[in-house]
């Protein structure tokens, strides 16, 4: 009797260590994984936080190429919003054209300024050495934008399909000039998501973008550009959604900075007729007249008979401009 | 030997009683850290926020002078500003994505100290924190071509 009171005894110990260090265990199980948790978010929220300062710092300085080193992650873009695992941030900084995902741990940033003729806003450029561009064709304006194109970013420029193989890159964008689209054979088994595809057509500014789908591309949308400049952001841009996206942020601020330019405009005959400069003061209806400015203001939508109407009228201010500089006046811009 | 084995539950329960006690005061110390270290970092991306911000300021295409599009750094043209004064606050919306909770003022403090423009202003009833930079600018008026001296304040608030 005595010995099974005893054994009971020990049994019930062990039972009763056994439950205890099971509590401790998943006790110090769930403060690990809580912080692994914590600390991938703040890992996140500082990237996040980072890429912010990276692009507010970059927009204030066009013409500058930055290479960035960032936590090797994911990051997702989309209009006007970017997110990293979980966390997802609206962009501070307007104009950005970036793919919709970067993968890495490496960012390239560019800046251009946008004018039309006088500066409206800074256009940045966001992508990843990882990511190699492709462009083919044979006229000027191939060569101009493979130009552009940082030196830090992977990019070639090819007359035509032959010859381009696929080097492992982590995606691929084909940028297809005045040339007919077509899949280089090398690439028909490479995954269908990492290859995308442009194609241009100078003559009527018209760019098309193209998805990869087995052994061909597909088109996933149209639209236009005004400027190499922003042609440059629909290679960068690998989506028609964060490109139209941008381009309907670049001309609200095209309209925004034109009502003051037209303001300033309007004052400046005023201006010079309360200070007695008459000479100046003339050119009201001449140098000073604001019917282009009116024709930009007017053009606030991102469609292709207002960035018709405002190549047109850009050029007739380069002359308006010209003109008061040549009477000694004040430039609009 | 039933009083010997109560003895030592008793004591394997208090060992326990006082290992839990030790890891709760192990986790509300490292808890009052972290909530400290969230605080420095808070105060951190406000900094930030207040660079970025006095930076897109001062260079906003919207103010700076120039000649053929040639932009002159820290530099207002006196013309756009106050029409940019009129039309800025007209536009908040899309200009606070960039300039959040602040208030951007210019003020000329040489050879007139009486005008000042309010650029943006689009701040909190009720906040916790306000930084305030203060930026030197040139005042350059196109049509006598003469500059005068201002100062561009930007103050960011927070909740």
């Amino acid at each position: 009797m005595k010995h099974k009171k005893g054994t009971l005894e020990i049994q019930f110990n062990w039972i009763f260590v056994l439950i205890i260090g099971a509590v401790i265990l998943l006790l110090f199980s769930g403060i690990i994984l809580r912080q692994k948790d914590i600390s991938e978010t703040s890992k996140n929220a500082l990237i996040l936080n980072n890429l912010d300062a990276i692009l507010s710092g970059s927009e204030v300085s066009a013409g500058t190429v930055n290479v960035f080193d960032i936590p090797k992650t994911n990051i997702e873009f989309s209009c006007n919003r970017y997110s990293v695992g979980g966390l997802s941030k609206q962009l501070d900084v307007m104009n950005v054209f970036v793919p919709s995902s970067i993968e890495g741990n490496k960012l390239i940033s560019m800046v251009l300024d946008f004018s039309i003729p006088y500066r409206a806003t800074n256009l940045i450029y966001l992508t990843s050495p990882k990511y190699r561009y492709v462009f083919v064709g044979n006229n000027g304006l191939t060569t101009k934008l493979k130009d552009m194109m940082p030196d830090e970013v992977f990019s070639e420029i090819y007359s035509d399909l032959s010859g381009i193989s696929y080097n492992d890159e982590e995606k691929t964008r084909f940028i297809f000039v005045d040339t007919p689209i077509s899949l280089p054979s090398d690439f028909n088994s490479v995954l269908d998501d990492k290859v995308t595809a442009l194609e241009v057509i100078s003559s009527s500014k018209d760019i098309e973008f193209f998805k990869k789908q087995g052994t061909s591309f597909v088109s996933s949308g149209t639209s236009f550009y005004l400027k190499n400049d922003d042609l440059l952001g629909a290679i960068i841009s690998d989506t028609q959604e964060i490109y139209e996206c941008v381009m309907a942020n670049v001309f609200e601020k095209i309209n925004i900075i034109t009502q003051i330019y037209l303001s300033k405009v309007q004052k400046l005959p005023i201006e010079y007729q309360t200070n007695g400069n008459s000479r100046c003061a003339s050119l009201q209806s001449t140098a000073y007249s604001t019917s282009n400015l009116l024709l930009i203001k007017n053009s606030k939508d991102f469609l292709k008979s207002n960035s018709i109407n405002i190549l047109n009228a850009a050029k007739d201010l380069e002359t308006q401009n010209k003109e008061v500089q040549l009477q000694s006046c004040a430039t609009i811009y | 030997m039933k009083r010997k084995a109560q003895i030592q539950m008793l004591e394997t329960m208090a060992v326990l009683l006082i290992f839990f006690i030790l890891i709760v005061l192990g986790i509300v110390f490292y808890t009052n850290i972290l909530k400290g270290n969230i605080g420095i970092q808070k105060e951190e991306v406000m900094q930030l926020n207040a660079i970025e911000i006095s930076q897109r300021a001062s260079s906003l295409p919207e103010l700076q002078c120039s000649e053929e599009n040639i932009v002159s750094e820290n530099c207002i043209d006196l013309l756009k500003l106050q029409s940019a004064s009129e039309i800025i606050p007209l536009n908040e919306v899309f200009y606070y994505d960039s300039l959040l909770f602040s208030k951007i003022n210019i003020t000329e403090v040489y050879p007139d100290n009486s005008r000042s423009w309010v650029l943006y202003n689009h701040t909190l009833e009720e906040f916790s924190n306000k930084i305030v930079t203060n930026i030197p600018i040139s005042l350059f008026d196109p049509v006598t071509n003469k500059n005068s001296f201002g100062v561009m304040s930007v103050e960011l608030f927070s909740r």
